[in-house]
């Protein structure tokens, strides 16, 4: 006990070897995935600063549901990525327009005031006055151009975060704004905030300006880079990011991963009203309950039968709507009910 | 032996947080340092792992459940 107490102060007062890593890609599951792989091999006398970008993706907290904080079909008809993160917090959209920067640290460096530190002197350091707003996003006169979040490993931690340059705010809206479904998850929602690009309050501000003040205020913080890596789109070659990379864009990790929730549906026809009340577990119908009006109610448990086990996507629980065998009274209702999920 | 799993402590002092994603269901084969659960706070997500080889016998909490420090989350029926 006292060893370790010994090696945790020591470390506190030992100059960190530092580190600085760069992606090129902009695709966020293999930027993510290099995340994960740094927080799952630093060294803990390492302190790791890794800046990133994505093109055009919404990047939900690792707790969260996508189809309650994003326009998950719309953004599939966009060519919007959807990624989902280690830490925790609410939905971002980020585009070429955002840089994310990550401290990578070993479990005793790990220091948050310290890293954000870093990020507000490379800010202010530009002309800015930008402040910690305490509910872990960075503002300019109360409006939010970085927001913050955290994850942490068994021997390791993260601090990662956005800073809003010259992000497309229309489509930063567009997406962050679910479909009118009525969802009610067990995750975690995220929070509105008033959103600001740093070049609307200085036009002449660049990414790079901001990359390099970045990288000048971690080196005050934690030395002079001792070492340096860039990963380029090859970075999938390699074994271990290319697993991580598969786990990051996979439709069990994007979806599967949203804690339990529940999705309601409601339209009225000739036969009569329907509510439909479909829980999901892992992404999948666990339960569909159903409550309708109409005379005839025999269709009922063939509608909650067909439904169980479907995945969360329309076009499937379309199919399996369409797909059940029915005489023809049934058969038009059931059409009129899969137009529920067009 | 049942041994119970206990939200011993949190990341940065927190003291209360929310149930995340739990990754295994009552019955499942357990591995040590396979992912149980996660337990988020505002001062960020934690990933809680198995200590032992074992089965899951019951959860004590849900997804979303509000958890505070000193909560037992599951328990399980060690295998050695």
């Amino acid at each position: 006990m006292l060893a370790s107490r010994l090696v945790t102060s020591f470390l506190k007062f030992k100059k960190p070897i530092s580190k600085y890593v760069k992606s090129t890609s902009f695709n966020p599951w293999l930027n993510l995935a290099i995340e994960e792989y740094l927080v799952d091999h630093v060294k803990e006398n390492e302190a790791i600063l890794y800046l990133w970008q994505n093109k055009d993706t919404v990047v939900i907290g690792s707790n969260q549901n996508p189809w309650k904080e994003c326009n998950v079909e719309k953004m599939k008809n966009n060519g919007i990525k959807l990624a989902r993160r280690l830490s925790g917090g609410g939905a971002v959209f980020h585009d070429a327009g955002n840089l994310n920067f990550t401290f990578v640290m070993g479990k005793e460096l790990y220091d948050q005031e310290k890293q954000l530190d870093v990020i507000l002197r490379a800010v202010n350091s530009l002309g800015f006055n930008a402040e910690f707003s305490g509910r872990n996003d960075i503002l300019i006169d109360g409006k939010k151009f970085s927001g913050n979040a955290y994850f942490f490993g068994d021997y390791s931690s993260y601090h990662h975060g956005t800073l809003l340059v010259d992000a497309d705010m229309q489509k930063l809206s567009e997406y962050l704004n679910p479909s009118k479904q009525k969802i009610v998850s067990k995750g975690i929602d995220s929070i509105k905030s008033r959103v600001v690009n740093l070049k609307v309050l200085n036009n002449a501000l660049t990414i790079e300006d901001l990359k390099s003040s970045v990288l000048k205020c971690f080196q005050e913080s934690y030395g002079k880079i001792e070492a340096y890596t860039e990963y380029t789109e090859d970075a999938i070659k390699d074994d271990e990011i290319r697993k991580l990379y598969d786990k990051n864009s996979s439709w069990q990790w994007l979806y599967a991963e949203s804690p339990s929730f529940d999705a309601y549906y409601e339209d009225r026809f000739s036969w009569g009203e329907i509510q439909i009340g479909l829980n999901f577990v892992n992404g999948n119908i666990k339960k569909a309950k159903i409550y309708t009006d109409a005379m005839n109610t025999s269709f009922v448990a063939k509608l909650a039968n067909a439904l169980d086990g479907v995945i969360y996507e329309n076009k499937k629980i379309i199919e399996a709507i369409r797909s059940v065998k029915l005489e023809d009274e049934e058969k038009k209702i059931f059409m009129e009910i899969s137009s529920m999920f067009e | 032996m049942t041994t119970k799993v206990m939200l011993d402590k949190m990341e940065k002092n927190a003291k209360t947080g929310k149930v995340g994603k739990i990754a295994k269901a009552v019955g499942d084969t357990v591995k040590r340092g396979e992912k149980l659960m996660q337990i988020e706070s505002a001062k960020g997500n934690t990933v809680i792992k198995s200590k032992v080889n074992g089965t899951i016998t019951a959860f004590a909490v849900s997804e979303g459940a509000r958890i505070k420090v000193g909560d037992e989350l599951l328990e399980i029926q060690k295998a050695d």
